[in-house]
C-alpha cells in the first residue's frame, strides 16, 4: 500500500475513534438522558483546545506568533485527561444555567444558543485560543521520543487512539448498563414520575450532562493531538447535527447503535469522502453528502425513529413465584416497609 | 354553597386527638394560579395506618391539593406536616425520600423501560445508581439488584403482572400501567401513598385484587390517600372518607356517614 494510502486509513481509524467518542458522549446526553444538546460541538471544541495549549507550552514561548491562554507543556496521556475534565467543566457551567427550563426544547435552544455565542467569541477574541486563525503545531504525543517517520507514527497514532477509544468504550458501557444508566433513560421517560420517587432531576440531569461534556471533551483532545491544529472551522455547529443524525440513525439509546450509526454516517459518508487520496474534496461533494444524510435523517425519523440498531430493555425473564410459599405476603411485598 | 363550606364534623374525627398518631397533617392550605383558588384553605388530618378516601366533584381541588402535598406545587399558604415535619415547602424528590410517595392521575410510566425496570429505578438506595458506583461495575452493584428482582417478582405477582415483568411499559393496556405505577409506587419504601385514582380503566375483578393488596399494605402500617371516583372501592377500602368541594374540606366520616349527610349531597349537586 502506498504511503499515501496508508495515511488514508490511519486518519480514518482515527477519526472513527475521535467520533465514536464524541457518539457514545452525545448518546449518553441525547439518546438515554434525553437532553436535546443542540450546543453539543463546543465542548469537543473546548476539549480540543485545552488538550492544545497544555501541549503547546507558555505562548510567550512560541516567538508571538500565536495567542492563547493556559499555556504549558504537560506530558502525555495529562493534555488529554484536561481536555476531557474541560469538556465536563464546561459543560457543569453551561448546564447550570441551560437545562434549567422546564421544557426539553428550550434547554436544547439555550444549549444551541450558548454554542454560537461560544463560537463567535472564540472567533473574534484573538487572545483566548488564537481567534479565526487557530492553534498549529502542536506537538504529537511522544511524537520526538520515537523517532518515526510520519506514517509509522500514524499506525503508533492508530494504536493510541484505539487504547484511548477502547476504555471510553468500557466506561460508557458500565454507566448505560447501570442503575445509573436505567435512571437516565427513566429521566428521559417522565422527569416528573422520577421525582415522585425521589430522584432529584435537576442534578440527575445536570450529571448525565457532565459526563457526557467529559467524553465530548475527550474526543476534541483526542483529535487535536492527531491533527496537530484545531481553529473555529474544526468545531462548527453543522458537526452537532452530524453526530446527532448518527445517533438517531444508529439508534438512539443503543449503545451498539450509536457506534453503528459513527461507522456509517462519519467513516463511511463524511471522512470516507472527504480524505481520498487525489480526490479534491469539493463543496459539490460535500453539498451531496448533506442532502444525502439530511433526506436519511427525516426519513428515520418520520418511518424508523428508534434507528438501526434500537434501545433494548434490559431483560430479566419472566419468573412466576407461584411455587414459592409465603414470598406473595404482604410484608414480603412491602420489602423495606418501616415502621 | 354557602352552607357546605362549613367544616361538617361527622363520625370518628371527634376522638381524642392525643390517642392517634397523625401521619400528615393539613392545615389552612391555599393554593392559587392568579385569581383561581384551587385549593381554598383545606384542612384535615391523616391518622397513620389508615386509608383515606378524598372525594368530591370535579374542581374541588383534590389533585391539586395532592400535587401540593406531595411537592410538585408550593402551597400558597398554609403548612403541609408529615409525621411532625413541616414539608410544605420541600422539592418533590426529599418529599418522596422522606417516604411520602405519589401516583399519578394520568399514566406516568417510563414507556420505554420494561415492567421491571420501572420498579427496579423506584427502589431507593440501589448501588450502582450513582456515577461512581456505576463506574465500579456490575460486580459491585449485581447483587443489590438481585435483591432488588426478587422483591420486583413478588409485587408484580401481587399485581397481577407477573407474566409482564420484561414487557414494555408502554405496551400495558390502560389498567395495566395504572397497576404498574401503584406497585411502583410501592416499590419506593413508602411510609405513606397518595394514590391518584389507581382505579381508573382497571377491569372490576383485578381492582378487587388490588384492593385486597392495598388493604393488606395497610395492615402492614402503610398509610393512604387515594382519591377515587369508584364509591364502592371507597366504600370497600376507607377507613375514613374526606369530602372536598370549592378547595376546601366540606365534611368528614365513614362512608355510611357521608352518604347520609345532606349537605355533602348538595355540594356533588352543586346545590
Amino acid at each position: 500500500m502506498s504511503a499515501a494510502w496508508q495515511y488514508y486509513v490511519i486518519t480514518l481509524l482515527v477519526f472513527t475513534g475521535a467520533n465514536l467518542i464524541a457518539g457514545w458522549s452525545l448518546n449518553l446526553q441525547f439518546g438515554l438522558g434525553g437532553i436535546l444538546n443542540f450546543g453539543f460541538i463546543i465542548f469537543q471544541g473546548i476539549g480540543g483546545y485545552v488538550a492544545a495549549v497544555l501541549a503547546l507550552g507558555p505562548a510567550s514561548a512560541s516567538g508571538g506568533y500565536q495567542h492563547y491562554i493556559l499555556g504549558a507543556m504537560l506530558p502525555w496521556p495529562l493534555p488529554l485527561v484536561a481536555g476531557a475534565a474541560a469538556g465536563g467543566l464546561l459543560a457543569l457551567l453551561v448546564g447550570l444555567v441551560a437545562l434549567r427550563p422546564r421544557r426539553i426544547d428550550y434547554q436544547g435552544m439555550a444549549l444551541l444558543t450558548f454554542a454560537l455565542i461560544g463560537t463567535v467569541v472564540i472567533t473574534d477574541y484573538p487572545g483566548i485560543f488564537n481567534g479565526d486563525a487557530g492553534l498549529v503545531n502542536i506537538p504529537k504525543p511522544l511524537g520526538g521520543a520515537l523517532g518515526l517517520g510520519v506514517v509509522s507514527y500514524g499506525w503508533f497514532f492508530v494504536a493510541l487512539a484505539a487504547i484511548v477509544t477502547l476504555l471510553a468504550y468500557l466506561l460508557v458501557r458500565r454507566l448505560t448498563n447501570s442503575p445509573w444508566g436505567r435512571q437516565a433513560r427513566a429521566l428521559r421517560e417522565s422527569p416528573r414520575a422520577l421525582a415522585s420517587l425521589g430522584v432529584n432531576v435537576d442534578a440527575k440531569r445536570l450529571q448525565v450532562f457532565v459526563v457526557g461534556g467529559v467524553f465530548a471533551g475527550l474526543s476534541g483532545a483526542l483529535l487535536v493531538e492527531f491533527i496537530g491544529a484545531w481553529a473555529p472551522g474544526s468545531w462548527t455547529t453543522d458537526e452537532t447535527f452530524f453526530y446527532l443524525v448518527a445517533v438517531v440513525i444508529g439508534g438512539s439509546g443503543s449503545l451498539a447503535g450509536s457506534t453503528l450509526g459513527i461507522v456509517v454516517v462519519w467513516t463511511v459518508i463524511f471522512n470516507g469522502v472527504q480524505y481520498l487520496p487525489l480526490f479534491s474534496y469539493t463543496t459539490l461533494a460535500e453539498a451531496i453528502q448533506i442532502v444525502v444524510l439530511g433526506l436519511a435523517f427525516i426519513v428515520f425519523i418520520v418511518v424508523r425513529p428508534a434507528g438501526l440498531i434500537p434501545e433494548r430493555a434490559q431483560r430479566f425473564g419472566a419468573r412466576r413465584l407461584d411455587a414459592r410459599s409465603g414470598l406473595n405476603s404482604a410484608a414480603e411485598v412491602a420489602g423495606g416497609l418501616e415502621q | 354553597m354557602s352552607a357546605s363550606a362549613e367544616w361538617v364534623n361527622v363520625g370518628r374525627i371527634t376522638r381524642n386527638r392525643e390517642e392517634v398518631d397523625i401521619a400528615l397533617e393539613v392545615a389552612q392550605v391555599r393554593r392559587y394560579f392568579g385569581g383561581v383558588h384551587a385549593v381554598d384553605g383545606a384542612s384535615f388530618e391523616v391518622e397513620q395506618g389508615t386509608i383515606t378516601g378524598l372525594i368530591g366533584p370535579n374542581g374541588a381541588g383534590k389533585s391539586t391539593l395532592i400535587d401540593v402535598i406531595s411537592g410538585f406545587q408550593k402551597p400558597s399558604s398554609g403548612r403541609v406536616v408529615y409525621h411532625g415535619i413541616e414539608i410544605g415547602s420541600w422539592p418533590a424528590h426529599r418529599v418522596a425520600r422522606a417516604g411520602l410517595v405519589r401516583s399519578f392521575q394520568l399514566s406516568s410510566e417510563f414507556a420505554r423501560l420494561s415492567v421491571m425496570e420501572n420498579l427496579l429505578t423506584a427502589m431507593p438506595d440501589m448501588r450502582g445508581s450513582t456515577v461512581a458506583g456505576a463506574l465500579r461495575g456490575r460486580r459491585y452493584w449485581r447483587s443489590a439488584q438481585d435483591a432488588g428482582l426478587e422483591r420486583g417478582y413478588a409485587l408484580l405477582e401481587r399485581f397481577g403482572l407477573g407474566d409482564r415483568a420484561d414487557a414494555y411499559a408502554g405496551e400495558l393496556s390502560g389498567g395495566q400501567k395504572r397497576l404498574l405505577e401503584i406497585a411502583r409506587a410501592v416499590a419506593a419504601n413508602p411510609r405513606m401513598l397518595l394514590l391518584d385514582e389507581p382505579f381508573a380503566g382497571v377491569n372490576p375483578a383485578l381492582a378487587r385484587d388490588v384492593e385486597s393488596v392495598l388493604i393488606g399494605l395497610r395492615d402492614d402500617g402503610l398509610t393512604m390517600v387515594l382519591v377515587e371516583h369508584d364509591m364502592g372501592a371507597i366504600e370497600r377500602l376507607c377507613d375514613d372518607v374526606i369530602v372536598m368541594a370549592e378547595g376546601r374540606a366540606i365534611a368528614r366520616g365513614t362512608m355510611a356517614e357521608i352518604v347520609a349527610n345532606e349537605e355533602v349531597a348538595d355540594a356533588y349537586l352543586g346545590g
